[in-house]
């Protein structure tokens, strides 16, 4: 499950191209420090789901490239437990990926987001990026075109998460009370645990063959 | 047994994230001030009819567009199965003779 | 193999047609004009009975994709799909409708309010649907992927909505939505005669569809077999 933990290479670049997201974005919105509180979140979110979207565009195809997943199918494995192998792997690379972005990030845009609220939203952001994601990503990786596939389908199904994201990590940049964070990660909950029980239910229709 | 476990688990979760949701859409629209501004338009009613046409020949055009696709659709089917049928036909010829 | 127009086909179409007519009558000779909004509002006939219709096909493609999932029967999978190519025809003419109506009453083309942020999002989602149908291998695999994503998409619009409502009423609304209030009774018997005329265009088609995929599904299972012979 964490074959792509270790392709290393493939990890640095995806790494190497969301830092200069960051930074290409940075011009893009010439942020200043008074417009950073405004910005900011979304510059964040928006690199975080470029390495999102490329972490999962991989994480079914070196099975598929392989013919690894009907080995895998054989095996008495049951499907959710397939299902949440690969979204767990998802998950590790995206938090990893965002490990080291947030850094960058800090210094980039003068803001420090090593606040536990931050850290919390981000997590269930990420949660609920990646239930949706591998779901999509099992299905793409079997169409044509599969790295334009994967973010036209799951993007739009994912925005409630990228928005509650948005907002609720630029409250915590502000320092608003956590009274005003607490409905969007209230959102976000419902939204991981929604996406992860029809996400693995579903996941048996996608992969039988 | 262990599928009815599974059901309870699903329907816990699910009820507990619509109760969830709930009382989050009660947190946040307590934030919610809504501004409602109406602009009103100027005097002459008929001033936007460019508008009016507009949207009703996009319709329009929309929906013959779409019957003209449909209809070419069909089209080329029916030639394609012309086609297949004719080299099957032949095939069958130089089969049997 | 050939498909000719069934009866019950040719009774729609005459209908939708006629009905088509009645509407036009309604909408510009019975209805008032509005007094705030002048005539542009008129577009709000179409606007509104076009959306109507594009949720109604969404739901039908719902309906397909459960029952896929639950019988596996092409059936199924055939209302799934042509629904949902009738219904993004539907929303993409609702949405350019609503632009050009936006402009004279609001003074602007596009403002990302709830409804149209959403209207925008649900677009995309079955815009996708059809670019995955055509991606996807045909036949059992590709009708398993659009139906999760005819329910996934279907059951992910209000949770959409209702976090476009919370992030906009975060930032102070440009405009307001105040045409939908007061609406006279001659506008309500136009609005609802609109939105029959274009059900039932939509019933017209929906036959249509269904039976140019049947055609298209017969094809394809020829081919193959001639590919065989």
């Amino acid at each position: 499950m964490l074959t792509e933990l270790r392709a290393k290479d493939v990890v640095t670049a995806i790494l190497a191209f969301a830092v200069l997201s960051l930074v290409i974005l940075n011009f893009a919105v010439n942020s200043t420090p008074r417009l950073t509180p405004v910005v900011a979140p979304g510059v964040l979110w928006v690199s975080f789901t470029f390495a999102g979207v490329l972490g999962l565009t991989r994480a079914f195809a070196i099975e598929k490239d392989r013919g690894n997943l009907e080995g895998l199918l054989v095996t008495p494995t049951s499907r959710e437990a397939l299902y949440v192998g690969k979204m767990l792997g998802s998950l590790a690379f995206m938090l990893v990926a965002e490990a080291v972005l947030l850094p960058v990030f800090a210094v980039l845009f003068n803001v420090s987001p090593f606040q536990p609220s931050l850290l919390l939203i981000v997590l269930l952001a990420t949660l609920g990026f990646v239930s949706v994601g591998a779901l999509f990503s099992a299905i793409a990786v079997n169409t044509r075109s599969r790295e334009i596939m994967l973010p036209m389908l799951f993007l739009p199904i994912a925005l409630p998460i990228v928005i509650g994201a948005v907002v609720a990590s630029g409250y915590a940049l502000e320092g608003r009370p956590w009274s005003d964070i607490a409905g969007w990660v209230q959102l976000m909950v419902v939204f991981d645990l929604l996406a992860l029980v029809f996400c693995a239910l579903a996941f048996e229709h996608v992969i039988q063959e | 047994m262990k599928a009815t476990l599974t059901r309870t688990l699903i329907a816990l979760i699910v009820l507990s994230a619509v109760v969830l949701a709930l009382d989050a859409d009660s947190a946040l629209a307590q934030q919610a001030t809504p501004e409602q501004t109406a602009e009103s338009q100027g005097s002459d009613p008929e001033a936007n009819l460019p508008y009016l046409f507009a949207a009703y020949s996009v319709t329009w055009i929309g929906f013959f567009v779409y019957a003209y696709y449909l209809s070419q659709r069909n089209r080329a089917l029916r030639r394609e199965v012309e086609a297949l049928r004719e080299a099957l036909g032949e095939r069958e010829q130089r089969g049997g003779g | 193999m050939t498909s000719t127009n069934s009866p019950m086909r040719n009774v729609l179409l005459a209908l939708s047609a006629a009905s088509m007519v009645g509407v036009l009558y309604l909408v510009f000779l019975y209805a008032p004009t509005d007094k705030n909004l002048g005539i542009s509002q008129r577009i709000f006939y179409f606007h509104v009975s076009m959306a109507w219709v594009g949720f109604f096909a969404f739901f039908w493609v719902l309906v397909g994709s459960v029952g896929y999932l639950w019988k596996r029967s092409q059936k199924m999978d055939r209302l799934a799909y042509a629904s949902a190519e009738i219904g993004v025809v539907f929303t993409t003419l609702m949405l350019i409708t609503g632009v050009l109506w936006a402009k004279p009453s609001w003074g602007i083309w596009w403002t990302w309010d709830p409804k149209l942020t959403t209207s925008l999002i649900l677009w995309l989602i079955y815009v996708a649907y059809l670019m995955l149908r055509a991606y996807s291998p045909r036949g059992d695999q590709g009708a398993r992927f659009g139906a999760i994503l005819g329910i996934v998409g279907f059951f992910d619009i209000p949770i959409i909505y209702l976090s476009v409502v919370w992030w906009r009423t975060v930032h102070p609304n440009v405009v307001g939505t105040g045409a939908e209030g007061g609406l006279e009774p001659e506008m309500r018997t136009a609005l609802m005669a609109c939105t029959v005329a274009f059900t039932l265009l939509f019933a017209y088609l929906l036959t249509d569809r269904l039976s140019l995929r049947r055609s298209e599904e017969e094809f394809e299972s020829m081919r193959s077999v001639a590919s065989l012979v």
